[in-house]
């Protein structure tokens, strides 16, 4: 099973040195700019990916860069920086997601449009050679519900563990599971049989 | 074992490796839900791929971060914590002024019963 240290450096994302986290941590206001160069674009997608609202994400970005800065002498460096940032980033946007919940218990409605705003460079090779389009891909993971979402993205796209999902969300290890799968399905069904429900 | 249970065991046969003898057995006897397969192999990697799109950020955002060492002495931190709670804030400066008002009005009714 892959664990969170598992996570592969996305294209954008540039290899935070162990030099530039420890001069960070020595209070270096130039070694944070570049830390904050190399990392906030995928910090920033993750949280948008999960919350699906440009607002929210620029503050759950702030919120996870704070605590970031805050907790660097927490960092002991045996994980890779950006997967420690990514959890402390994940964490901000559940937090995040959990007010707004709160705060929207008697709306309805659906954040879909802005997520499917997310650009599309084309499409993905797949394993047997098949593609899925980013933008097929993306629109229909804006069209899940919110909890299937939440966890399809952080497992699937982003890799973290059933464990720790089910500790940052706050539930047991067998609903984070169910959810995952249940996200799966869904997704399948939305791309190979343009299903929706 | 039949379609139905492969079909939902693919999923994370697919992507976690959990395995069973009779969900490989399956597969290498049945088209379709061999073509299933390759739905989630085709979905998991195209997810994967998914985490190098990333979205241009709001312009101010990096500065924004970048600038955090500088702007999180305690003062700022209680002015930032005010603002962003602000509703909350506001709420409770509200229930607290209609506990004191309620207090006051008993207060009063108190001394107009007892005179």
């Amino acid at each position: 099973m892959r664990r969170p240290s598992d996570h592969r450096d996305g294209a954008s994302s540039e290899r935070v040195s162990a030099e530039i986290v420890e001069r960070c941590k020595n209070g270096d206001e130039r070694a944070w700019a570049e830390l904050v160069k190399a990392t906030h674009r995928d910090v920033y997608t993750l949280c948008l990916r999960i919350l699906g609202d440009p607002q929210d994400a620029a503050e759950a970005t702030q919120d996870a860069y704070l605590k970031a800065w805050r907790g660097l002498h927490g960092f002991r460096g045996d994980a890779m920086f950006q997967t420690w940032l990514y959890r402390v980033a994940s964490n901000s946007a559940l937090s995040k997601h959990r007010s707004r919940r709160r705060r929207q218990s008697h709306e309805s409605g659906s954040q879909d449009d802005v997520l499917t705003e997310l650009p599309s460079s084309g499409s993905v090779e797949a394993t047997a050679g098949a593609r899925i389009e980013v933008q097929a891909l993306q629109a229909a993971l804006a069209r899940l519900p919110e909890q299937y979402r939440t966890a399809v993205t952080l497992r699937d796209v982003y890799g973290m563990s059933i464990e720790e999902m089910a500790q940052q969300l706050g539930i047991s290890e067998t609903a984070a599971k169910v959810r995952v799968h249940r996200g799966r399905k869904r997704l399948r069904g939305m791309l190979f049989e343009g299903e929706e429900r | 074992m039949r379609c139905e249970e492969v079909r939902e065991a693919l999923p994370s046969y697919t992507r976690d490796g959990d395995t069973g003898l009779g969900v490989r057995r399956h597969l290498s006897s049945c088209a379709g839900c061999a073509d299933e397969l390759v739905h989630y192999q085709t979905l998991f990697s195209s997810l994967e791929q998914l985490r190098s799109e990333t979205v241009t950020p709001p312009p101010e955002l990096f500065h924004q971060l970048a600038s955090i060492p500088y702007r999180t002495s305690r003062g700022q931190d209680v002015r930032s914590h005010v603002v962003r709670h602000r509703n909350r804030y506001a709420a409770g400066l509200a229930v607290a002024a209609v506990g004191a008002g309620a207090a006051v009005w008993k207060t009063r009714r108190g001394r107009v019963a007892t005179a």
